[in-house]
């Protein structure tokens, strides 16, 4: 079936994935639900399936059920973006276990406009459902099991957008607008769905170091500056508009300098304000000690 | 082993797109008193999600009875849902609760909606102004909306409001569309309860005259005429309050009994009490679309369509109550022109302009006094004549709103006419109205 795109009415195709219920065959214990088969041709979608779910999921059992609902994974490529939301669930032995939704949507960076709104609803979506999908899944009922073989437990696996409350706990406009001016950029995740694959963290400057130890992180999305800084050379800036056009500059004075003599003051500015950052993080780490201390 | 239809259900619904189901344990209506269908609450998880409501129609056995057969047959449930397809595909195009699914298996008819609040329950609450007027603008049956539907049963526990503010239909089975030039349908229930008498008649006239069991196709015009009384009566319950009948049907009485606690200072009330008249009556076929008209008006500039609190004051109408006269020769001569007097029906044509002005609230105190006087004088003139006697009621009831004086009619016109059942059904009435107002008085 094909994925619609095209103005406001965006259809999001939806993977469901779980553990209790025995569907698709070649899944291990973690298992997609939803959809039994992928398209066959490489594309975003097919990412949640070459993942190493165990190295995952043990990152997100210990969340608390608030703690997980406030984790944000979306991955993007040149043809859409697939945002992932997590939720506790219980098998039939009453076992903790996961629910996994993931939403996928069609996009054109060149023509589409609000990426940021169909990101914030892909990812309301995905979140809702997974939600809902830990409740319908608690404790492996049989009618869930008998709808998911027999393919009756979704009849389709596609969700209008339209009427999705976006998701307002990221700016997702102002990401998008920093996504789009880089090169390199697979997705953004808070640190706890690092393993998803993404490469930019959601969060500070000291998260995104942090996380650097253990997953292929390249920069991290500042709230504060909405802005994305680079942590390593997996990511560069696209060239802009006006640096394509160099003519353009010597036409408007001959005095002004070339864009690449400016470089050095760039970084040199870059590695302050990184200095800068780094001791607000040092700072605020000294201030919950004492806080910590002063309540003990 | 009978299978369990609640297990049915659950294995109906796609539970990746229903979550939260709740079989309600103690369902109303037709269908569930018989064990015809199952009704449930959950959660749609399509369109941002929304609570729903369910209606499963389980499928007549094999050698159910005839009621059964012909209510949850095979046959009549394939009609309805192809009928229900055809209405959601109109959308807002009909005035019915949006149909999230409709699907029909070997284990029944899964009929999915959204949920609504009961406008029966929004009326209990009192002081629905504003809904008055979207009852009205919503379920129009002559608005133009490139569909003519019908509903069966419309009255506050089948209208719903959604969260959007706009009103709906719901028992959905109920709702058919126009076919040529009658509506064809699968269970011909007029259901009459709330029709004001004159027009209960007319459809069990119109019943009689198709025979039975009967046919299928209503007539249009009738249907149309019942929907605009019964679509104007929901919206009068908003601003006067939940309707009780005592009786069979609405009648002027009934209505009296109904809008007697009403407060008459708020010109949204008199506007409704003002058109209630000319409907129960029949004096006037109710236009859904002039009625918003107006009730707009009245709503958003406050203007007094009815005397107003201020001129009312002046004239002392209706709470200081007009002295009664027991009807005497000599009133007749000081009101009536000795010319005009030749035969009943040039006179009873004589007052109709009053009438028709009472009805419209444009009579002050002494045009009502006068008016009185008329027609205590044709009671002496005609005293076998109903229609004086009835308008002599429903100007004491309803514009005096006085039991004593009320009573006191209802005896006159009951020596006069003696068995008369109606009014004697009419004098129980209004002996119980004088003795409840004599208890609050004491």
């Amino acid at each position: 079936m094909s994925i619609h795109s095209g103005g406001t009415a965006k259809i999001a195709s939806l993977q469901i994935w779980g553990k209790g219920y025995r569907v698709t065959a070649d899944s291990e214990e973690f298992q997609r639900y939803i959809p039994h088969q992928l398209p066959q041709a490489p594309s975003l979608e097919a990412a949640a399936s070459g993942l190493s779910w165990g190295r995952v999921l043990e990152l997100l059992y210990p969340l608390t059920e608030r703690e997980l609902a406030g984790q944000r994974c979306l991955l993007v490529d040149p043809t859409g973006l697939i945002a992932f939301s997590f939720s506790h669930s219980e098998d039939k032995h009453r076992r903790p276990s996961l629910v996994v939704t993931a939403a996928f949507v069609a996009i054109n960076w060149e023509e589409d406009d609000g990426l940021g709104d169909i990101a914030a609803k892909a990812v309301a979506l995905a979140q809702r459902l997974s939600l809902a999908y830990a409740g319908v899944f608690k404790g492996n009922p049989e009618n869930v099991s008998v709808q998911l073989r027999q393919g009756a437990f979704l009849p389709s696996r596609f969700f209008e957008l339209m009427e999705e409350e976006a998701d307002r706990s990221v700016d997702w406009h102002s990401v998008f607008s920093a996504v789009k001016q880089w090169r390199g950029v697979v997705g953004v995740a808070t640190t706890k769905l690092l393993p998803l694959g993404a490469n930019i963290v959601l969060g500070t400057r000291f998260e995104a170091e942090r996380a650097l130890q253990q997953f292929a992180v390249d920069g991290y999305f500042d709230v504060r500056e909405k802005e994305i800084h680079p942590l390593s050379s997996g990511i560069t800036k696209w060239k802009s508009p006006s640096s394509r056009e160099p003519v353009s500059l010597q036409q408007l004075s001959p005095t002004v300098t070339s864009v690449s003599d400016l470089r050095p003051v760039v970084e040199a500015l870059q590695s302050i304000n990184r200095s800068l950052d780094r001791l607000v993080d040092v700072a605020t780490q000294i201030v919950d000690v004492f806080r910590d201390k002063r309540k003990k | 082993m009978n299978r369990d239809p609640r297990n049915d259900l659950l294995l109906e619904l796609p539970a990746g797109e229903w979550a939260d189901v709740r079989v309600q344990s103690q369902p109303t209506g037709m269908m569930a008193s018989r064990e015809w269908a199952i009704l449930a609450k959950a959660r749609w998880l399509r369109k941002g999600g929304k609570s729903a409501f369910i209606k499963f129609i389980i499928p007549a056995a094999r050698g159910a009875g005839p009621d059964t057969e012909w209510i949850t047959g095979n046959s009549r449930l394939k009609q309805l849902e192809q009928r229900l397809l055809a209405l959601r595909e109109l959308g807002e195009r009909i005035p019915l609760v949006p149909l999230l699914e409709v699907r029909l298996s070997e284990r029944g008819l899964l009929i999915a909606m959204e949920e609504i609040t009961p406008l029966q329950d929004k009326i209990e609450r009192g002081g629905q102004r504003e809904l008055s007027l979207k009852v009205l603008e919503c379920l129009d049956p002559m608005a133009e909306r490139g569909a003519d539907w019908f509903h069966f049963d419309i009255c506050p526990n089948n209208i719903g409001v959604l969260p959007s503010g706009r009103c709906v239909l719901i028992d959905v089975e109920s709702l058919y569309l126009r076919e040529d030039a009658c509506f064809s349908v699968t269970v011909p229930a007029w259901k009459s309860f709330r029709a004001p008498s004159f027009l209960a008649n007319e459809v069990a006239d119109a019943l009689a005259a198709r025979g039975r069991p009967a046919l299928p196709g209503f007539d249009v015009a009738l249907a149309q005429k019942k929907t605009c009384y019964e679509v104007a009566l929901a919206a009068a319950e908003c601003v006067l309050g939940p309707l009780r009948l005592a009786e069979r049907h609405l009648s002027e009485s009934g209505l009296a009994q109904w809008v007697a606690d009403s407060d008459d200072s708020d010109p949204v009330v008199l506007f409704w009490r003002q058109q209630l008249h000319g409907l129960v009556t029949g004096a006037q076929t109710p236009s859904i679309q002039a009625l918003a008209q107006e009730m707009r008006q009245v709503l958003s500039s406050n203007r007094q369509v009815v005397p107003s609190p201020r001129s009312r004051q002046q004239v002392n109408f209706p709470n200081n109550r007009l002295e009664v006269l027991p009807p005497t020769q000599e009133v007749v001569s000081a009101v009536l022109p000795q010319s005009q007097m030749d035969g009943w029906e040039a006179e009873w044509k004589l007052i109709q302009p009053r009438a028709r002005a009472l009805r419209a609230g444009r009579l002050g105190y002494a045009e009502v006094a006068d008016y009185k006087l008329m027609l205590e004088q044709l009671s002496v003139r005609y005293p076998d004549r109903r229609e004086v006697w009835d308008e002599l009621l429903l100007l004491s009831i309803s514009y005096l709103k006085d039991p004593a004086v009320a009573e006191w009619f209802v005896k006159s016109a009951l020596e006069r006419i003696p068995g008369d059942l109606e009014l004697e059904r009419q004098k129980t009435i209004i002996q119980n109205w004088a003795a409840e107002r004599r208890n609050v008085n004491t």
